[in-house]
């Protein structure tokens, strides 16, 4: 409400009014307070324009602002001084880029292309597996046999064979020794032989009797 | 002949004083000092703080050249600047008291000047001298550079319907002055 009154106020004397907008002035004011407000409202705005146009202009504040505004711009001078270094700096470093990548392209070899393929090495694969080796141990027993024989006979052989017969077999048995003729069980002596060397000589499976 | 004169808006003068045109500075200054100065001093009630104030809205104006929105208006960004520094200054002194008793520079100027001026003229001067600095400021504002509303709530940080609650009350103020009331 307050608006529209102002902007009638403002704008308009109360003769200049509409029907409608003197029945709206009319509800808050009279027409006297309105015509009076309306006259300080003009008279105002021009008291005001009048009081401003006779203010004189201070140049020597102008001056001074304008001082001012050198410092500023030297103050900007200085902060486009640090982006002209920047921008020549950015420069230079481009420069001796290019340049060094001209220089390399000059002193380029002839250009050698590599083929490159793929390799498979294959390494080989080796199985493991336990390996038992035999190794035989080869003994070797040299007994006295004239020592031995007189003993066993005495005590194994006494009944089974006769003294003349023993006293053969010793001396062939010695003879045999003698020309490092090997005994083995079951071979070239007869049964009873081989049951006298047996015992005389009790030898295992690959052992081999000789004297000493 | 026809003379056509090509009037240059603020904006584009602040542009052209971004760029370096000095002219164009001194150009704005015409058209704000004296407004400018009028607004403060009403504000101040003293001439010479409110040509301190006035420099330094002025060297802001200056320094902060370039960094303008240029899509707003230069007129309620300077008047922003100037009713900021109004305030600061309150808080930084004891004017505020003697303001609405004190002689401005400029109306007693005229005073002396224009002895012929009549005597509702007068009487209407002072009784804006008397209205609070609130009331005064949105008064000013309104019949000095014609802003709207809008832009003085925006100048002086106010919502639009206290600008035109303000306006109403010092109409209503001024009306019942008893110097007014002698002259009717």
């Amino acid at each position: 409400m307050d608006e529209k009154l102002l902007h009638l106020l403002e704008t308009k004397n109360f003769s200049q009014l509409t029907a409608n907008e003197k029945q709206f002035v009319l509800q808050i004011i009279t027409e006297q307070e309105y015509n009076e407000q309306h006259n300080i409202l003009l008279i105002s705005s021009e008291i005001i324009d009048e009081d401003i146009m006779t203010i004189p202009i201070d140049k020597q504040l102008l001056y001074k602002v304008l001082k001012q505004n050198k410092i500023t711009s030297i103050i900007n001078y200085k902060v486009s001084l640090i982006k002209i270094a920047a921008v020549f700096l950015v420069a230079m470093v481009s420069y001796h880029i290019v340049m060094a990548h001209i220089y390399n392209s000059n002193q380029q070899e002839p250009l050698v292309v590599h083929n490159t393929d793929t390799i498979y090495k294959i390494e080989k694969v080796y199985n493991t597996d336990t390996v038992y080796l035999t190794k035989y141990k080869t003994k070797i027993v040299k007994k006295d046999c004239d020592k031995l024989i007189p003993k066993i006979a005495q005590s194994t052989f006494d009944t089974q064979i006769s003294k003349e017969k023993f006293e053969y077999y010793k001396k062939k048995i010695a003879y045999d020794l003698q020309n490092n003729k090997t005994h083995r069980k079951g071979k070239s002596l007869s049964n009873q032989t081989n049951i006298f060397r047996d015992t005389l000589f009790p030898v295992e499976d690959n052992v081999f009797v000789g004297l000493e | 002949m026809n003379k056509k004169s090509i009037i240059i808006s603020d904006e584009e003068l602040l542009k052209q004083f971004c760029e370096g045109n000095t002219l164009a500075f001194e150009n704005l200054y015409s058209r704000y000092y004296a407004k400018l100065l009028y607004f403060i001093t009403q504000m101040l009630g003293n001439t010479e703080n409110a040509k301190d104030i006035l420099q330094e809205v002025f060297i802001k104006i200056v320094e902060n050249k370039c960094k303008f929105d240029f899509n707003r208006k230069f007129s309620v960004w300077i008047y922003s600047i100037a009713s900021n520094m109004c305030k600061n200054k309150f808080k930084h002194n004891a004017v505020v008291k003697k303001a609405a008793n004190e002689i401005l520079y400029t109306t007693s100027k005229i005073e002396e000047v224009n002895t012929t001026i009549n005597e509702k003229k007068i009487a209407i001067r002072n009784a804006i001298k008397k209205l609070d600095i609130k009331h005064k400021q949105v008064f000013i504002l309104r019949h000095s550079y014609s802003f709207s509303f809008k832009e003085i709530a925006n100048i002086l940080e106010i919502s639009e319907g206290t600008v035109k609650s303000r306006m109403f009350n010092c109409i209503k103020k001024i009306s019942e002055q008893k110097e007014i009331q002698e002259v009717k």
